[in-house]
């Protein structure tokens, strides 16, 4: 994963994203047990483009002139299927913003937080993010207080308190 | 661990041994649950294949390098 993590830094050496940084399971990886997941996701705030809107194509275009293939909705970058989601509500922007400076074997890279990563999780509300929460609450360090400030700041206190309930008093 | 005890008993030590251990895997350096993590999809493709479902692509790293020189070494973005 190393050299995956190699080939994201360049993208944001080269300015083809302005910031990036790891989301989704393996975020949650860094902070608990290993978990079964196929993706590397990877949530990257994009320079804006003349029109305004946010595209994704100078990433694809930049990685298929390194060679690297896409399938489906991922880019295999050296053996790694890496999902690229531009930063798509203000909690998400927030979170690579704040994301922590990280290593990987001796590769520096950035992963959300795990407050924030809770907060997305809850925000999206699948059963997977449900279940991933209840673990990552049990394993990780979280820090309450920016916990609150964070879910208060986006308007999730409401289902946060619902979450609550429903999983996690016994 | 208790091994005997009324069976409320005993799944509770079950249930204690598990989180005491989920606790220890969360504590592992990240490079070593990537590893975990590519046994997991391993075993997940052997299962799925033996029920006759197609396989998801497991994580196919490169060989390892060459060591780099400290010089070499990335910081962080």
């Amino acid at each position: 994963m190393d050299q995956t993590l190699k080939v994201l830094n360049d993208l944001e050496k080269k300015h083809v994203i302005e910031r990036y940084a790891i989301g989704g399971a393996i975020a949650a990886i860094f902070y608990m047990e290993p978990i079964l997941t196929y993706d590397l996701d990877i949530f990257v705030l994009l320079p804006e483009s003349p029109t305004g809107l946010i595209v994704l194509s100078p990433v694809y275009e930049y990685l298929r002139r390194k060679g690297y293939k896409e399938h489906k909705e991922h880019v295999l970058i050296e053996g790694v299927p890496v999902q690229f989601i531009p930063a798509y509500n203000e909690l998400v922007k927030e979170a690579v913003e704040e994301a922590v400076e990280r290593r990987y074997k001796r590769v520096g890279t950035r992963v959300l937080r795990a407050e924030h990563l809770l907060a997305i999780m809850l925000q999206t509300g699948r059963p997977k993010d449900r279940a991933r929460m209840t673990h990552l609450l049990e394993e990780a360090k979280i820090n309450a207080d920016f916990l609150r400030q964070i879910l208060k700041r986006h308007g999730l206190q409401a289902k946060w308190q619902e979450f609550r309930r429903r999983f996690c008093e016994k | 661990m208790k091994s005997r005890g009324t069976a409320p008993e005993v799944a509770q030590d079950l249930f204690r041994a598990k989180m005491a251990r989920r606790t220890e895997l969360a504590r592992l350096p990240i490079e070593r649950k990537i590893s975990i993590l590519m046994e997991l999809q391993k075993l997940a493709g052997d299962i799925r294949a033996s029920m006759g479902k197609s396989k998801r692509p497991s994580w196919n790293l490169p060989r390892k390098r060459r060591p780099t020189t400290k010089s070499q070494t990335q910081r962080a973005p």
